[in-house]
């Protein structure tokens, strides 16, 4: 992988970070004049005026813009106009339960999607690959909150067996395994409805790409020296099918993220979505500036490390 | 397989064992669906971190009655009594003495003092609003506190809310700066409760002042060890989690709780359900075409012809079958509104139904409303003067209850000849339409015809959200501009005594039926719910059916731990549970939707694996 290569992915991806900061900025403007939302707050006109010189509405958009621009270069993201404490302190709060949340998930979601995806191709046809097809496009179909609600309502209700929500429980104390085992409680349900979501596309993309691969002559040539048909898996099937699975991981973290606010919101799991909902809400727009501009970030970040690791997989993408 | 079914049962059984003990362990379990935004109570805006500071974190200057919320001078009350002038304006607290923040500090009359100045002089902060009137404040001595007031205010009193703030901790933050920071945690108090651990979208733990003055509650700390206020995203989460023993009380909650609180007839969880302080109202674009104090006058599409013509708001208010929407749109939990005035505010409340300004529904009159006015009701839409008795309704896209109720009113409306064309908006959208800049400088174009919206207000009177009427409110959004609603209501607050101002508030609102810049639709409850087997002594405030915490500090003074005793004429109490066995608890719903979804992925495999696909190479795994 030659730096160029390197040099000119970075380039793109820091491109269209750029942009993405300009379309930022102004998606949330075009919600409406926030300076108008304090109309209805029975504030004197010298206190609203106070509020709105203080937020800088009172500035043209343009010199909004450049405050931000400028506030961004120095690592500042503005405060929160609900809390009044700087985004950044509220990102640190929120951005590890997310990256816990997904994380799991998504790992899960790989981890089961792909180990199923060769099973179904290599049984294709047979009834297991029917069941693991069927069962995955069902998950795959229903929306988080519906799978949400249904783990909710059998889990936590019925049941009683699991917590429908929250990080931890309320006022638990100690803090080490405990602590471990309490927020690792309140994760198995929201982390399975992200997981069974997710897996359907794992399986799908694996198994299309392992049946491709099985096709092809190279595996043809290994089964025809002799090799065992689980040696030719192992050695020659599986490591060419899994390009396909790097472009996935990385194009999926955009959906997932997206299916965190709701889950976030379902479960009260406090991270970057149940943050962003609220942000929404109450028209927090130096909040959701911040935590669009993180997502976006982390979208194109590990969007050029699947580029990256493309190319590092596969020689083809490098030189062509 | 059996291994597998031995794993999950050890795991269940170890996820069971996790819920928390509640009550045993003296942890009183409240769910809000509203975060605990701040410990600071000058940059408080949501109900549940507002009520809680009022009532359970820090103390006041006056108390309230929990019977029926007048002022009282109680011991949870800092001071123990006020002399008010004889022109209203000074008011001199006499502040009880023996009373100790929670650090030791003892309270004088220095911390009132601070605070008042510091709410005063730091403009920006949420309580700067409640104590406009006050001119100047000074501590005469170390338990007297006198405040000077620009203008006579006969509710001033029953507005002041003010929470007071150790000097010693808070004057350490520049005032200009006391409504951004989230103050010192753990907090330093004379109330019972000490906040000890705060997080955002988690759950904020209020612990006992171990230092708390007993002589203020016969000698004995409060029972609940710890106040556990936990944020859920989905407020049906705290319904179930009170419905199976994970909380104590369920704050904040939807009218739809009634309804599955009688379905699932849980013996240990009471519904509270208490009027509210607002009004839910249809508002007409009243603006002056020769503008008023605020406004330069209607935007230029306003069918001002039309909103403006008092018949036709008159025949709006007999059209419209106003008693459907309590039960239909919001589950039994409110009242109709005949007037802006809630029943909550029982010393101001009027019954108008059977009055003429309460325009009760009868089609018949709407109809002789509009011929008296000139309106031809030949053919639908009236007309008059060639004008059609046609206008637009607003309201919020982000409410269901809102659109269902602007569905029956156009309906309702369209039955005596009047047309309503509806549009569904964000409040965003909605207040760019209210306030559209005029003409002049500061001065508004209101560029809607009509919108149904609401104003809420808590505490002991109704004229905050009355005010917005007056024609020089800056919060007005009718732009209704009355001199003699002005007066009526201006009069409240100079009346010397309390029948004086009750009298003039009634009045000022009659002055508003009839011209009906608003027309109220329904007043609507506060619905809540809490367990009766973990903790006993609740006590509604205002009696008999008000909220039973959060309204006045003696409510979590009196709670007590576990059932309530047995009387002799009541069968023992139920023992604690940690969880209800009810199937009910889950909407059945889900449950068939589980089975559905089961029965259609068995289904189709099973059609799908009767299709079998013949493979070029064939594999076995071994």
């Amino acid at each position: 992988m030659s730096w160029r290569f390197v040099a000119r992915r970075v380039l793109v991806a820091l491109a269209t970070l750029a942009a993405i900061v300009v379309f930022n900025f102004f998606l949330f403007r075009t919600l409406g004049d926030p300076s108008k939302d304090l109309i209805r707050g029975r504030l004197k006109p010298d206190v609203r005026a106070a509020i709105i010189h203080e937020r800088g509405y009172d500035q043209s958009q343009f010199t909004q813009f450049r405050i931000y621009l400028s506030n961004l270069l120095h690592g500042d993201l503005g405060d929160s106009t609900v809390s009044e404490k700087p985004v950044t302190d509220e990102l640190k709060t929120a951005i590890p339960n997310t990256l816990l949340l997904l994380g799991l998930a998504t790992i899960l979601s790989m981890w089961f999607g792909t180990k199923l995806g060769i099973i179904a191709a290599w049984r294709r046809g047979k009834p297991k690959d029917t069941w693991i097809g069927q069962v995955s496009l069902a998950f795959y179909s229903m929306p988080d909150f519906w799978l949400g609600m249904l783990f909710i309502g059998f889990f936590a209700g019925t049941l009683a067996w699991l917590p429908g929500g929250l990080k931890a429980t309320p006022g638990a104390e100690g803090g080490g395994w405990d602590h471990i085992v309490d927020v690792g409680t309140h994760l198995i349900l929201p982390t399975l409805t992200l997981a069974l979501g997710e897996i359907g596309q794992y399986v799908f993309i694996t198994r299309a790409s392992v049946a491709d691969v099985m096709d092809s002559d190279h595996v043809l040539t290994a089964r025809a020296v002799g090799l065992s048909p689980l040696a030719v898996r192992r050695r020659h099937i599986v490591p060419s099918a899994r390009l396909p699975i790097v472009t996935q991981i990385a194009l999926n973290l955009g959906f997932v993220l997206g299916g965190a606010i709701t889950v976030e919101a379902l479960f009260s799991w406090p991270g970057i979505g149940l943050a962003t909902l609220n942000a929404i809400q109450a028209k927090d727009f130096p909040m959701l500036q911040g935590l669009y501009l993180v997502t976006a970030t982390l979208v194109i970040v590990c969007n050029l490390v699947a580029d990256l690791l493309y190319a590092r997989l596969d020689p083809r993408v490098r030189t062509g | 397989m059996r291994r597998a079914l031995v794993i999950a049962a050890a795991l269940a059984g170890l996820l069971v064992g996790t819920a928390s003990a509640g009550a045993a362990s003296g942890d009183l379990r409240v769910g809000s669906p509203q975060d605990f935004e701040s410990p600071n109570p000058l940059k408080s805006v949501e109900a549940i971190n507002v009520e809680t500071q009022a009532t359970i974190i820090y103390d006041q200057l006056i108390g309230l009655n929990p019977s029926d919320q007048g002022i009282a001078y109680g011991p949870t009350a800092l001071a123990k009594g006020a002399d008010v002038s004889s022109d209203g304006k000074t008011i001199t607290f006499h502040l009880r003495s023996g009373i100790h923040w929670s650090d030791g500090q003892p309270f004088t009359s220095a911390d009132a003092e601070w605070t008042f100045n510091a709410v005063l002089k730091n403009k920006t902060n949420q309580l700067h609003g409640t104590i406009e009137a006050v001119k100047s404040v000074e501590a005469t001595d170390k338990y007297t506190l006198v405040l000077h007031l620009a203008t006579r205010d006969s509710e001033f009193l029953d507005k002041l809310a003010i929470p007071i703030l150790p000097k010693h901790i808070w004057s350490k933050i520049p005032i200009a700066k006391l409504d951004k920071v989230d103050g010192p945690v753990p907090t330093v108090t004379t109330a019972p409760y000490v906040l000890t651990k705060w997080e955002k979208l988690g759950t904020t733990i209020l612990s006992r002042n171990e230092k708390y003055d007993t002589f203020r509650n016969d000698g004995k700390l409060p029972d609940a060890k710890r106040i556990l206020i936990t944020y859920y995203a989905n407020p049906d989460s705290i319904y179930r989690d009170v419905n199976q023993g994970n909380l104590d009380y369920g704050y904040g909650g939807k009218p739809s709780w009634a309804r599955r609180a009688k379905t699932d007839n849980n013996k240990n969880v009471q519904l509270v359900s208490a009027p509210r302080g607002g009004y839910w109202e249809i508002a007409f674009n009243s603006c002056p075409k020769t503008g008023s104090p605020i406004c330069s006058g209607p935007g230029k599409d306003v069918k001002t012809a039309v909103v403006q013509d008092l018949a036709l708001r008159r025949a709006v208010a007999y059209a419209i079958d106003r008693e459907k929407f309590i039960p239909t749109v919001y589950d039994g939990q409110g009242t109709t509104a005949y007037s802006l005035i809630s029943p909550r505010f029982k010393r101001y409340f009027v019954e108008r139904k059977d009055t003429p300004l309460g325009y009760a529904f009868d089609p018949a009159k709407a109809k002789e409303e509009l011929k008296a006015g000139g309106w031809d009701c030949s053919q639908t839409p009236c007309t008059k003067n060639g004008v059609k008795a046609q206008f637009e309704l607003d309201t919020l896209s982000s409410s269901a209850e809102f659109q269902s109720m602007a569905k029956r009113v156009k309906a309702d409306v369209a039955k005596v000849g009047i047309v309503i064309d509806l549009n569904f908006m964000t409040d965003d959208a909605l207040n760019n339409r209210i306030y559209a800049s005029g003409t002049k400088k500061d001065l508004y174009a209101p560029d809607y015809d009509a919108f149904l919206w609401d104003w809420d207000v808590s505490g002991t009177t109704p004229t905050p959200i009355m005010e917005v009427l007056l024609s020089n409110n800056a919060s007005s959004d009718s732009f209704y501009a009355s001199k003699a609603f002005d007066k009526a209501l201006i009069g409240a607050r100079l009346a010397t005594s309390e029948d004086q101002t009750v009298a003039a508030v009634r009045n000022a609102e009659a002055v508003e039926l009839k011209d009906l810049p608003y027309l109220p639709l329904v007043h609507l409850n506060a619905v809540e719910l809490h367990r009766t087997d973990t903790w006993h002594g609740w006590l509604p405030s205002p009696a008999p059916s008000g909220r039973p915490l959060f309204e006045v500090a003696q409510q979590i003074l009196a709670l007590k731990s576990g059932p309530p005793p047995p009387t002799a004429t009541s069968a023992p109490a139920a023992a604690p549970v940690a969880a209800d066995e009810s199937w009910l608890t889950t909407p059945r719903s889900v449950l068939i939707g589980s089975v559905l979804i089961s029965l259609a992925i068995l289904g189709t495999s099973f059609i799908s694996s009767g299709r079998r696909r013949t493979e070029p190479l064939e594999w076995t795994e071994e």
